[in-house]
């Protein structure tokens, strides 16, 4: 199939584009992790909690349940604060596999699986743009989850357990 | 020009000017190397600096994170899939992948009901090519060339240029602004907004030369 027009008008559309990001399609969403991320609402009607999380979401649950603070959580996995408010605020940075051995470690969840969720595979290149970053640890982030914040935090941790069951 | 490509032209904007590009009728996988070697870290890059200006979560960039190497894996040898993407340079500048077999989406416009077209599965530009808070963009047309090809396949197919598309809410406007009709959100479809080409629109996209 062959397109042809001229660079006139190829130009003229170009010119005439709406100045936004451009993308069109329904978000991916696995299969077995929807199932495991769905639960019976009031109604008795199916409801999707907001699925899919990533990483950065699930890390900033489970400090919360557990209680602790960006610096308690950075002293427990060995960083410094600055990476661990990066982990939990940007969903594409990919943590060291040591880093989420730690993490595995400390919230007591499978390390294969947490590490396929943290996307290690992804470049890690952007290094000197979070040196810059100058973080304030925040009081408010070690308050209690929510009733709706408890239920992701249970659904993700059963599809890290679920794909675990998988592999094992 | 290889010898299934179109010679299109996209907008420098740097420059101001019109540079050759290349629009082709199937995704390779040098195509997939760059998604991974270059949009994936690209797209890292810009999100880093987004969160490190102190823009929220929401309104980071809402697309990047379709798997394209799965996307078109699954779709390898069927016959009612159609994948295209624009290169320049040799370096990939936008992706599309579309479904022509009208078994899960058919017209829905007054008029179009029922009616076959080509549905835009997914669609993506470079994340250079993409205006986020500002930020800079390389080319402009990516969007275009790929809706056209579109059009151009559901002409192709007999399906007299109807398309239609589930949009991220960061796009709405610019399929508003290329002519399609706004269904409003899909709840089937995590309420994304549906937006559809009718016959006549597409001809009024096209234009005449």
């Amino acid at each position: 199939m062959k397109f042809k027009r001229s660079k006139e008008w190829w130009l003229a559309r170009a010119r005439a584009e709406a100045d936004v990001p451009i993308a069109a399609g329904v978000p991916d969403v696995d299969e077995e992790d929807l199932d495991a991320c769905k639960f019976v609402g009031e109604a008795g009607e199916p409801e999707l909690v907001d699925a899919p999380a990533d990483f950065s979401q699930f890390i900033h649950l489970m400090r919360r349940e557990r209680g602790l603070s960006v610096e308690d959580f950075a002293d427990l996995v060995h960083i410094d604060v600055a990476e661990a408010q990066l982990i939990e605020e940007d969903p594409f940075y990919s943590p060291e596999p040591r880093t989420v051995y730690y993490i595995a470690q400390a919230f007591n969840v499978p390390q294969a699986e947490l590490n396929s969720f943290a996307g290690v595979t992804i470049a890690n290149d952007f290094e000197p743009i979070a040196d810059q970053l100058r973080y304030a640890a925040r009081s408010e982030s070690r308050s209690a989850l929510d009733d709706e914040e408890l239920v992701l935090l249970n659904a993700i941790v059963a599809v890290l357990e679920k794909r675990n069951e998988r592999v094992a | 020009m290889s010898d299934d490509g179109s010679l299109i032209f996209l907008l420098d904007v740097s420059t101001d000017e019109a540079v050759e590009a290349e629009l082709l009728c199937e995704v390779q996988e040098c195509h997939i190397n760059d998604w991974m070697g270059l949009w994936q870290p690209a797209m890292a890059k810009i999100r880093a600096e987004l969160t490190a200006r102190g823009i929220a979560k929401e309104k980071l960039p809402q697309s990047g994170h379709w798997n394209w190497a799965r996307k078109i894996d699954e779709v390898d040898g069927l016959l009612d899939f159609r994948s295209f993407c624009i290169t320049l340079n040799k370096v990939t500048q936008g992706l599309m992948r579309t479904d022509i077999s009208q078994i899960s989406q058919v017209g829905r416009i007054d008029g179009q009901k029922g009616k076959p077209l080509v549905y835009v599965d997914y669609l993506e530009a470079a994340p250079w090519n993409c205006s986020y808070h500002g930020s800079p963009v390389l080319y402009r047309g990516i969007g275009t060339a790929l809706i056209t090809a579109a059009i151009g396949l559901s002409l192709k197919e007999g399906y007299k240029g109807r398309i239609g598309l589930h949009s991220l809410p960061q796009s709405n406007d610019f399929y508003a602004k290329l002519g399609m009709t706004d269904l409003g959100p899909d709840a089937k479809c995590q309420n994304l907004r549906y937006f559809e080409m009718t016959p006549e629109q597409a001809k009024d996209c096209l234009g005449e030369e």
